[in-house]
């Protein structure tokens, strides 16, 4: 097991840790944290093989979502997101993948399906507060009014010129957004900006 | 700017998707069965009329899924979508009020 | 200084406060609720503006978008904006404004040009007078004297956002119709969007106070409105915004001015100046309303000339007399309403001049009984003054109202207003595609059948003008829009407001070009668009040169195209077309509305998108040890690269030759990580990448790697990249930098649309693995000291993987070499790649490691003559180009391989790539060169036999070393070439493209 304190958050030059709040301040519009270890375990597979589906199934404990922009689980837990009709991510609070990946990998076996380790592919971070929509509105062509999406709901877009994969965590509304890590710097100085008309808290990760 | 329908995620801006060009034109089965202008025919030529076109569009920032559409060149509309490898619906009419 | 022309009393102003502002350098005082025109207007200032061609003294013509004359340059560098419509802006204080392109003042302009001279500017002056070589003498000149405004020459410190939104209903303009829309809509609980360019809502009602709405004032209705309109949650409204554009399946574009009104002092700085929304609505009203038509006569420029509506406009609305004596020249019965205003808050009125020839409606009667003076029957056939109106010439017209009878008789006025009918505000309507159709009866186009699906135009818009008709229209179309969404129209919501009908501006006599007792064009100039100074002589000039489409007309004479889009003028412009070609209006034709309806900043258009954030700058987990470790970064694509890493003292060449050295006599390392990763999974996953790939991959062996060359259908050279097979069913693809992104949906795409029955998987791994390279002769030595891997060439040869720790972290070791050295290229879990980089650097001390960026690389894989895709290829370059034969399989079929014979590629004379060296080993030639095969016979035309690709100081051969690609180049080997420079040719000569360690034994260590 390699020490924690060798890894590095693509933010890690903004040394956000040493900055933030504990929670968004009254007069701030939205808040921001990084979330830099989760688990992003990319799963693609047949989601007509019934052997497939039960095989997930049996090996994470949730349903498999067959509907593209459906999320099953727990938003701070574990979790599956449908993200194409035969393709998924399964993301988990824990900040080390391989366990999920080996059980998955062997869940899998010999099936015309594919389990791949992205966590430090991508790189999310949490918007959240009352002007939450009106933020990613700046960047998101997305309807995210709450008779449109909503907790439990994902989707792919673009967050101003990253790609991004985002899902509604509550009615806060709090949401998460994951770009490619390389794009962390950009998407995430982009709504600090655009945030800055409604007031922005930074906090701890 | 159109709003696309995907089969997959629903109606989406056109900036999430990239445009294909034109549907049903299927790679030669055996390309050296072909004559030079059969081949560059395939590789080169397109008909672009104005009217009901039959494209190829993905939704690049969304799902990735490939999917065909009619649409028509004169009013923008996107009278259907439906799968790749598959034959174009039964169309309505042109709409040109 | 005091506001003479102010009433004493009316108008939605706030007298309590008072603005301070400057127009070109002279102090006024304005009151909140005005506008920069009304404001001048109320000091008495009614000369603002010189006009675009001539030079002509220019007045505030209208009170809103429709404005033609009054624009202005607003505020000092670098917070200015040009072609500001006075009309718009909002007052307030300090606001600063200059008259634009007049020298050296508005009331004296050296550029004004004399009739005389004006003859020299004809329609179709552009075409006549704009072409080489005549061009370049008159190019400077007219710049100088033309051009509206100046653009600001320092940088915007301004801030503009820009935003996505979405409703059921967009509603387009907050007048009676608009408002009567949003509430209807806005009650079934449909999510609406009210977007109204004025700071106030109401629209016409705001300048008509006597008009009543459900039994009270329309001003009590208007507040009600927008009361309620606040209380419904999901309805926004939005005021200082236009609508400027109308895109496909209903997107609109909204430009919202939000500190624009703001004294400077007081601007909040957290917000942006400006706004953009691009609205995606499922259903949208137009409710734009109309702007009213002015009458064409001759000299019908001067300052104090205006439209009827506008004169009602600033009476009513701004409590301001826009003149003391005035004269009404009208064709219907709307041009009364101005005379029964103007007369009634004490305008001395001399007359009403009317075109028709009897006045009927109940307003004439009224102005009849009120002791107005009416002249029906009557022109006016021109007017005098220089600075401002003075005189008011009359006479009465023949029965079919060509020509006028007498010399025209003299009538003292300062103010002038005209009506020639109104025209629905039909700009967004028509960018939608929908087509208008001409209405006899109202004298208008009107819209006709929509293009787009979930659109509906109401009130004056629609051809509709009276205020009862207009809110019940408008009504109906909400709760349909509404229906339609899904909401419930039941209840309350399903009864219109109720008004009085008034329907005050039929009927009219169409008359376009008001007759003259002179010939047209003598004596005197009838302006048709007066932004562009286009005249009812230049339309029929264009005419008798043979001009007859309304489209060639428009442009040939550039009437309709300046920034007001011809408001004003179109119908007119087509209406004298008409008149003259003995058509009817419709005969004639349209001319095309384009977005912006009204001009929109730059910065709002580019939003957030600037400076940095103008492109994502896209960083590998090493990027801040490159920062702090002084490199120089290389954009490629949108990754930032380290480029070179300088020490004290070194320049760019000293410190790539340095690191080309080391890499070669000790160990470098370089940050690979923005290459491409594929991982692809599948049965046929083999299969999948023999037909992806020139070469064959089926038969590569578990843990071992191959370099393969990707074509497009056309064979021309795509990407490039080494793919290892990490199990039988399990491959990891690598791509160039630059085409990661491309090759991935280019997998895809074959995948799905072309073999659906290939069982493969693919997942972009790019930014999962941070990737270092160590290269050179001690590179195992220091690997070896981070893993217990066995690093033997039996165990672990070159173009092979393995999986192990090093510096215990997880990793994925690779063999191979893009610089000709013993290469390991070693990946790790992004999070720990910094950690990891900095382990090789700590352990690598001892080999002296030496960080390299991408120009060393680029040298060392030159030295080795291995291609950049990018570089030696343009999408022109198939692989038999590139002597790459050896990697184009015979045995199986891929993409591009029949283009491949074709006869074009098979063609002797296709570039063809080759090395080159200087004459002189110390000259380096630049990269792009052309070749040439003659350095004396220098008659154009030269023939062109190549270009450089490449081209480096190479340290390791003690001299430059280029590729290129020549035509027939590998049939040129020994053959002098010559570069030709602008000033020189540098001499060199052909060679293979091959520099350095040719038997590649140091790949082997
Ligand atoms: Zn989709």
């Amino acid at each position: 097991m390699v020490e924690d304190f060798l890894r590095q958050s693509p933010l890690s030059h903004l040394a956000l840790a040493a900055s933030g709040r504990s929670q968004r301040a009254e007069e701030d519009g939205v808040a921001l944290a990084e979330r830099p270890y989760r688990t992003v375990i990319t799963l693609r597979g047949q989601a007509e093989d019934a052997v497939f589906v039960e095989a997930i199934q049996r090996a994470l404990g949730l349903g498999l979502p067959r509907k593209v922009g459906q999320v099953s689980g727990d938003p701070r837990g574990r979790e599956i997101l449908c993200l194409g009709p035969d393709e998924w991510w399964v993301t988990d609070a824990a900040d080390d993948a391989e366990p999920l990946v080996t059980s998955l990998t062997e869940a899998v076996g010999d099936l015309f399906a594919q389990v791949v380790d992205t966590s430090d592919n991508w790189f999310a971070l949490e918007l959240s507060g009352p002007r939450a929509r009106d933020v990613l509105a700046k960047a998101c062509p997305l309807d995210l009014h709450p008779r449109t999406f909503g907790p439990a709901r994902c989707a792919q877009s673009l967050l101003a010129k990253a790609p991004m994969t985002l899902q509604q965590l509550d009615d806060t509304p709090a949401f998460r957004l994951h770009v490619r890590r390389s794009f962390a710097d950009y998407a995430w100085r982009w709504l600090s900006d655009a945030g800055r008309e409604y007031g922005v808290s930074i906090l701890q990760s | 700017m159109l709003l696309i329908p995907c089969p997959h995620c629903g109606p989406r801006a056109e900036i999430e998707f990239s445009y294909g060009g034109e549907a049903h034109i299927a790679r030669p089965e055996e390309p050296d069965e072909l004559t030079d202008q059969e081949w560059s025919d395939y590789v080169f030529m397109r008909r672009n009329p104005k009217g009901v076109v039959l494209e190829r569009w993905v939704h690049a920032h969304g799902c990735r899924r490939w999917f065909n559409a009619a649409r028509d060149t004169v009013t923008y509309e996107i009278l259907a979508i439906y799968p790749m490898g598959q034959n174009p619906p039964e169309l309505p009419e042109p709409r040109y009020l | 200084m005091p506001q003479s022309f102010r009433l004493p009393e009316g108008g939605l102003i706030d007298r309590a406060r008072s603005l301070r502002f400057t127009f070109d350098g002279r102090s006024f005082d304005g009151h909140p609720g005005d506008t920069l025109a009304s404001a001048l207007l109320a000091n008495g200032v009614h000369l603002v503006a010189r006009s675009f061609k001539y030079h002509r003294p220019r007045g505030i013509f209208s009170a809103g978008a429709e404005e033609p004359n009054a624009l202005v340059q607003l505020g000092e560098d670098p917070r200015t904006d040009p072609n500001q419509r006075a009309t718009q802006v909002e007052l307030f204080d300090g606001l600063s404004a200059k008259a634009q392109h007049c020298w050296p003042s508005l009331e004296v302009d050296f550029n004004q040009v004399t009739s005389l001279a004006s003859r020299l500017i004809p329609s179709g002056f552009y075409y006549k007078t704009f072409m080489w070589p005549s061009w370049k003498y008159f190019e400077g000149p007219i710049r100088r004297a033309a051009g509206l405004g100046k653009a600001p020459r320092l940088p915007d410190p301004d801030r503009y956002d820009k935003c996505f939104a979405h409703c059921d209903v967009l509603v387009v303009g907050g007048g009676p119709a608009g408002l009567a829309a949003a509430l209807a809509a806005g009650r079934t609980g449909a999510r609406v969007i009210l977007v109204e360019q004025d700071n106030r809502l109401g629209g016409s009602l705001l300048s008509a106070p006597e008009t009543q709405i459900e039994g009270a004032p329309s001003a009590d209705w208007v507040r009600e409105a927008e009361a309620e309109l606040a209380t419904l949650p999901e309805v926004k409204v939005l005021k200082r915004t236009t609508c400027f554009a109308y895109y496909d399946h209903n997107l609109l574009g909204l430009l919202e001015k939000v500190t624009d009104h703001y004294a400077p002092y007081d601007r909040p700085a957290e917000l942006p100046r400006q706004r953009m929304w691009r609205v995606r609505a499922g259903h949208v009203i137009l409710a734009t309303g109309a702007i009213e038509r002015p009458l064409v006569f001759r000299d019908n420029d001067r300052p104090g000339i205006m439209l009827a509506s506008a004169a009602s406009s600033y009476l009513n609305r701004w409590a301001v007399k826009p003149g003391s004596r005035a004269v009404v020249f009208t064709n219907n019965e709307g041009g009364y309403r101005a005379a029964l205003d103007l007369k009634s808050r004490g305008v001395d009125l001399a007359a009403v001049i009317d075109l028709q020839l009897a006045a009927e409606g109940p307003l004439s009667r009224r102005a009849r009984d009120e002791g107005i003076p009416i002249k029906t029957g009557y022109a006016v056939t021109g007017t005098s003054g220089h600075l401002r109106l003075k005189k008011v010439f009359v006479a009465p017209l023949d029965g079919a109202g060509k020509r006028v009878f007498g010399g025209g008789e003299p009538i003292e006025a300062d103010l002038l207003v005209s009506s020639g009918g109104w025209n629905p505000t039909v700009h967004l309507f028509c960018q939608s595609k929908g087509t208008l159709e001409w209405d006899d009866s109202l004298a208008c186009f009107r819209p006709d059948a929509s293009m787009q699906r979930n659109q509906a135009v109401v009130g004056a818009a629609n051809g509709t003008f009276g205020l009862s008709s207009v809110l019940v229209e408008a009504h109906a179309a909400a709760l349909a829009a509404a229906d339609a969404a899904g909401f419930s129209t039941g209840g309350e919501a399903s009864t219109a407001p109720t008004s009085v009908e008034e329907r005050d501006f039929l009927p009219m006599r169409e008359i376009y070009l008001v007759p003259s007792i002179k010939p047209l064009g003598q004596g005197g100039k009838h302006f048709v668009d007066q932004q562009h100074d286009v005249t009812a002589a230049d339309l029929l000039l264009a005419m008798r040169e043979g001009y007859r489409s309304i489209e060639h007309v428009k442009r040939y004479t550039t009437t309709g195209m300046a920034t007001d889009q011809g408001k004003t003028s179109n119908v007119a412009a087509i209406g004298i077309v008409a008149e003259h070609l003995g058509k009817t209006v419709p005969e004639v034709g349209v001319t095309t509305f384009r977005p912006p309806y009204t001009a929109v900043t730059f910065g709002a258009f580019a939003g957030r998108d600037v400076d940095d954030f103008l492109d994502p700058e896209r960083t590998t987990p090493m990027h801040a040890w490159h920062r702090a470790h002084g490199a120089a970064f290389e954009d490629v694509g949108q990754w930032k690269r380290a480029w070179y890493y300088p020490q004290a003292g070194e320049d760019m060449a000293a410190a790539v030759n340095r690191e080309v050295k080391a890499a070669r006599d000790s160990v470098g390392i370089l940050d690979a990580s923005t290459l491409g990763k594929i991982e692809i999974r599948g049965p046929d996953a083999g299969v999948f990448l023999d037909r992806i790939y020139t070469n064959v991959f089926s038969t590569l062996k578990v843990g071992r790697a191959r370099y393969g060359l990707m074509l497009k259908e056309d064979g021309m050279v795509f990407d490039d990249g080494v793919t290892t097979r990490l199990a039988e069913d399990r491959y990891l693809m690598t791509t160039t930098t630059g085409g990661a992104a491309n090759v991935m949906s280019w997998l895809e795409e074959w995948l799905q649309t072309e073999w659906p029955d290939l069982k493969v998987y693919l997942t972009s791994v790019t930014e999962q693995w941070a990737t270092m390279t160590i290269s050179g002769p001690n590179a195992r030595a220091l690997l070896a000291e981070l893993t217990e891997l066995d690093l033997s060439t039996d165990s672990f040869p070159h173009m092979s993987m393995a999986e192990g720790e090093v510096a215990g972290v997880k990793a994925r070791i690779f063999r191979i070499s893009f610089t000709g050295e013993l290469s390991y290229e070693i990946n790790v879990p992004s999070r720990y790649g910094l950690a990891v980089w900095q382990a090789l650097i700590r352990v690598g001390q001892k080999y002296a490691i030496t960080p390299y960026g991408t120009e060393a690389m680029h040298v060392l894989r030159a030295e080795k003559g291995f291609i950049i895709v990018g570089q030696e290829t343009d999408g022109s370059v198939t692989p038999l180009d590139l002597g790459m034969n050896w990697i184009v399989s015979k045995k199986k079929d891929f993409l591009g391989r029949r283009s491949l014979s074709r006869p074009d590629m098979l063609k002797a004379d296709r570039k063809q790539l080759v090395g080159l060296l200087t004459e002189d080993g110390r000259e380096v030639l630049p990269e792009g060169a052309q070749l040439v095969e003659s350095n004396h016979d220098i008659r154009p035309p030269i023939p062109m036999v190549g270009h450089v690709t490449s081209s480096y100081w190479s340290p390791n051969c003690g001299q430059s070393i280029a590729l290129a690609l020549v035509k027939g180049g590998r049939d040129r080997m020994g053959e002098r070439l010559y570069a030709a420079l602008p000033d020189r040719t540098i001499s060199c000569t052909v060679t293979e493209p091959l520099f350095f360690d040719k038997t590649g034994e140091r790949l082997h260590g």
